[in-house]
């Protein structure tokens, strides 16, 4: 009962200063080098492992594009042409 | 030759490019039915959500488009298969009063758009009037970044992410308006299963976020799916004078073209992971029932600072490192949440000048891949420092807050917010960063472009 009920809302002065020194501190080497600190995102998404309910979903994948050497694309780009070939089949008649 | 129908060719087309194609990748059953606060949606043939009509039931299975306007047929596929519709419709006379099933539109907005009515209902007189019509449109996520709803002076939702008062379930993930058909798999891939694995997956990205000393960050989280990752691929290089990362080109492509569309579940599963990290706080002694928030706008460098100086996050036993597309939205939850748990937090906001930081945030996206769109980041710096101001003025007396400021490249801590940071116009900063991204574009990756100006095409190109 009593852990839920904080003492203060507000923490004290010396602890809030701390706080902001650390944070000018943070923000200046940031701004000095930022590149530094984008690369760790890079190397914490690298150690991330994939979600195990999204491991084993199919990929979506991004669709080749030119020489149609993609799978599904090469296949689709034959059905058009089918189509297509109907279509004159069609007016034909 | 039997000559056939307009509407078997019409049929024999959809199933060929859409449900075949579509198949592996469905998650959830053509035909669900999910009932979120921005709307009831269902479940289409090609695993895409797209609002019900009226609102109640399924339209997925009473309602088989004629001519597929609802496809999510963006790209060359989508163009073959329109060109084709229009061919089948110019050779087949249509019937009398049957409604026009407008193939053309597909590729512009496929997923906004209503599945058509069906063949059969062509001889029934029309039901839905026009404006009916345009508000099923609407049923996507389109937020209007400045309203207040419940008056505690912070608007209640950005863009991008979720609502900011709300950490989903309950209620789902929302769904972007206007994604082409990649961004829409994605995000309904993504969606999907944290909405049938919530706990799971926030469990999981407690774990990550334990690593960093319990921070919690949006994107981060983006990290849990597979397409953003690519374990598939072979490991990032390294420059060797700066030992920096070399993404993988593939790996840098996906984060710059799919970060929008995977945002919204990303924020969700964060905010339900941080929420079970407060729950562990407030069973802690009282000095460690502490947190650190940050907002701030995107690239401003708040993330970084958190970065270089682990001090900080150490010094607490969460930190909330809010994303700036979030526009300051989730203060007053992040608030609400500690003062249910008996939580000290402190709320940090970096003011920055953003047509400086939109060139770095350009640039960071080479190094990481990640590119935020240039409509949330003219959004994050123009609503949130105004909704970051709204907030402290509200709840002063109730938490500790940090102003800093980095404009002009230098380190401050500033008494009060930088007034400059609100003053910003968002149309205005929009308008800049759009014509940056025009400016460098020959020198851009395309798809780093292509991620900074995806939101011409989901919100609007500047005005």
């Amino acid at each position: 009962m009593m852990k839920t009920e904080a003492k203060a809302a507000k923490a004290d002065p010396a602890e809030k200063k701390e706080i902001e020194k650390l944070f000018k501190q943070g923000l200046e080497a940031a701004l000095k080098d930022p590149e530094k600190f984008w690369d760790e995102e890079n190397k914490r998404t690298a150690k991330t492992p994939v979600s195990k309910f999204l491991a084993t979903l199919p990929m979506v994948h991004k669709k080749s594009k030119g020489k149609g050497k993609g799978k599904g694309k090469g296949k689709q780009e034959s059905l058009v042409s089918e189509l297509n070939d109907l279509l004159d089949s069609v007016k034909d008649d | 030759m039997t000559l056939l129908t307009r509407a078997e060719v019409l049929n024999d087309l959809r199933r060929i490019f859409f449900e075949d194609a579509a198949s592996d990748r469905k998650v959830a059953k053509a035909g669900e039915v999910h009932h979120w606060k921005t709307g009831d949606f269902t479940k289409n043939k090609e695993g895409q959500w797209v609002p019900v009509a009226g609102g109640k039931k399924s339209a997925a299975k009473d309602t088989k488009p004629a001519a597929g306007p609802a496809k999510a047929a963006g790209g060359e596929i989508g163009k073959m298969v329109a060109k084709a519709q229009k061919d089948v419709a110019a050779m087949f006379p249509p019937a009398p009063k049957e409604p026009k099933a407008d193939a053309g539109a597909a590729p512009a907005a496929p997923p906004a758009a209503p599945p058509a009515p069906p063949p059969a209902a062509a001889a029934a007189p029309a039901e839905k009037p026009p404006e009916k019509k345009a508000k099923e449109k609407s049923k996507f996520f389109e937020p209007d970044p400045t309203v207040d709803e419940n008056g505690d002076g912070v608007a209640d939702s950005a863009r991008v992410g979720v609502p900011g008062m709300e950490a989903p379930p309950p209620g789902g993930v929302p769904r972007l308006p206007n994604l082409n058909e990649r961004e829409r798999a994605i995000e309904s891939k993504f969606a999907d299963a944290y909405e049938h694995n919530a706990d799971g997956m926030a469990d999981e990205f407690l774990k990550v976020a334990a690593k960093d000393n319990y921070v919690f960050e949006t994107d981060a989280a983006k990290a849990l799916m597979p397409e953003w990752t690519r374990p598939d691929l072979p490991e990032d290089g390294k420059d060797p004078k700066t030992g920096f990362t070399i993404l993988h080109p593939e790996r840098a492509e996906a984060r710059a073209s799919l970060n929008t569309a995977m945002h919204g579940t990303a924020n969700a599963i964060a905010k339900k992971a941080f929420l079970k990290r407060l729950d562990e706080i407030k069973d802690m002694p009282e000095e460690k029932r502490k947190i650190l928030v940050t907002s701030g706008g995107v690239a401003g460098g708040k993330g970084s600072a958190l970065k270089a100086k682990p001090e900080l996050k150490s010094s607490v036993s969460a930190t909330w490192d809010a994303a700036g597309e979030a526009n300051a939205t989730e203060n007053p939850w992040v608030l609400e949440e500690c003062e249910k748990r008996g939580i000290r937090a402190t709320f940090l906001f970096v003011a920055a000048d953003p047509k400086a930081t939109w060139p770095g945030a350009v640039k960071r996206a080479k190094g990481i891949g990640r590119m935020v769109d240039a409509k949330v980041f003219a959004d994050s710096y123009g609503h949130g420092g105004k909704n970051f101001k709204a907030f402290h003025d509200k709840n002063k007396g109730k938490a500790d807050f940090v102003f800093a400021s980095s404009a002009d490249g230098k380190a401050t801590i500033t008494p009060e917010m930088d007034p400059a940071a609100l003053e910003i116009d968002a149309d205005e900063l929009y308008k800049h960063a759009s014509a940056y991204m025009e400016e460098q574009k020959k020198d851009l990756p395309p798809h780093i472009y292509a991620g900074g100006t995806a939101g011409r095409r989901i919100w609007g190109e500047p005005s």
